[in-house]
């Protein structure tokens, strides 16, 4: 893991044994970069789904990088292969995703988007 | 796993993801006995992934093809509610937000 400006970055294999790895790298991040628990928890299920969209597409590696601009996270995946949309098992992935933030696809890369989520209980 | 009238209930602790789903998945195959409902307490589970998801849906299917009643318990707003919610199979797994409410509604 490693801060480039007010951004942070995580290359790992597309692993499925790393969804604890992803999970711990977008907590942490999102901590230092400010963001509150709510957007903590849909980092952590967003990070997992696009490890698993890089294992499912026979990805070798996934590059994760957080940050925040003009008052929105940004979680961008290089590598996170394609998103497969309108698939026909019970828990559509695009669906999914779509359901916790903007979503935009381009050549391999998948970013995801949102406002920040004010803490419940600022202190 | 303990039984809770006619319930089997089994645990889940951990974090449910594309790693650890397939020991749900094996574990629900091999403690379903025919007839028997099975509730999954899934109240200590701190994360689950679309792939957990689908081994929670998975166990529904297989306890009900094997003649017993499924259903889950976690208390609301835990990791396991808000996929469900956002997935929109809140409308599909009978769910309870502890022992004592599957035990009232049995």
């Amino acid at each position: 893991m490693s801060e480039v400006g007010r951004s942070f970055e995580l290359r790992a294999p597309a692993d499925p044994g790393l969804g604890v790895t992803v999970r711990v790298f977008v907590t942490e991040s999102a901590r230092r970069l400010g963001l509150g628990d709510a957007d903590i928890e849909d980092l952590r299920l967003a990070a997992t789904e696009l490890l698993a969209n890089a294992v499912e597409t026979a990805q070798p590696s996934i590059e994760l990088i957080l940050r925040v601009d003009a008052g929105r996270w940004v979680l961008r995946a290089n590598g996170a292969g394609g998103l497969d949309r309108g698939s026909d098992g019970l828990i559509d992935r695009a669906d999914l995703l779509d359901g916790l933030a903007d979503v935009r696809v381009d050549d391999g890369i998948i970013e995801l988007s949102s406002d920040v989520t004010a803490p419940e209980n600022p202190d | 796993m303990l039984a809770l009238g006619d319930w089997s209930v089994l645990a889940v602790v951990g974090e449910l993801d594309l790693f650890s789903y397939p020991l749900l998945r094996d574990r629900v195959r091999a403690v379903t006995m025919p007839g028997r409902s099975v509730a999954l307490d899934l109240s200590g589970v701190s994360f689950v992934d679309s792939s957990g998801l689908g081994a929670v849906v998975g166990a529904r299917t297989h306890v009900r093809d094997s003649g017993g009643r499924f259903a889950v318990i976690a208390p609301p707003n835990s990791p396991l509610m808000r996929l469900l919610s956002l997935t929109g199979l809140d409308q599909v797994l009978p769910s309870h937000a502890s022992r004592e409410e599957l035990e009232v509604s049995a």
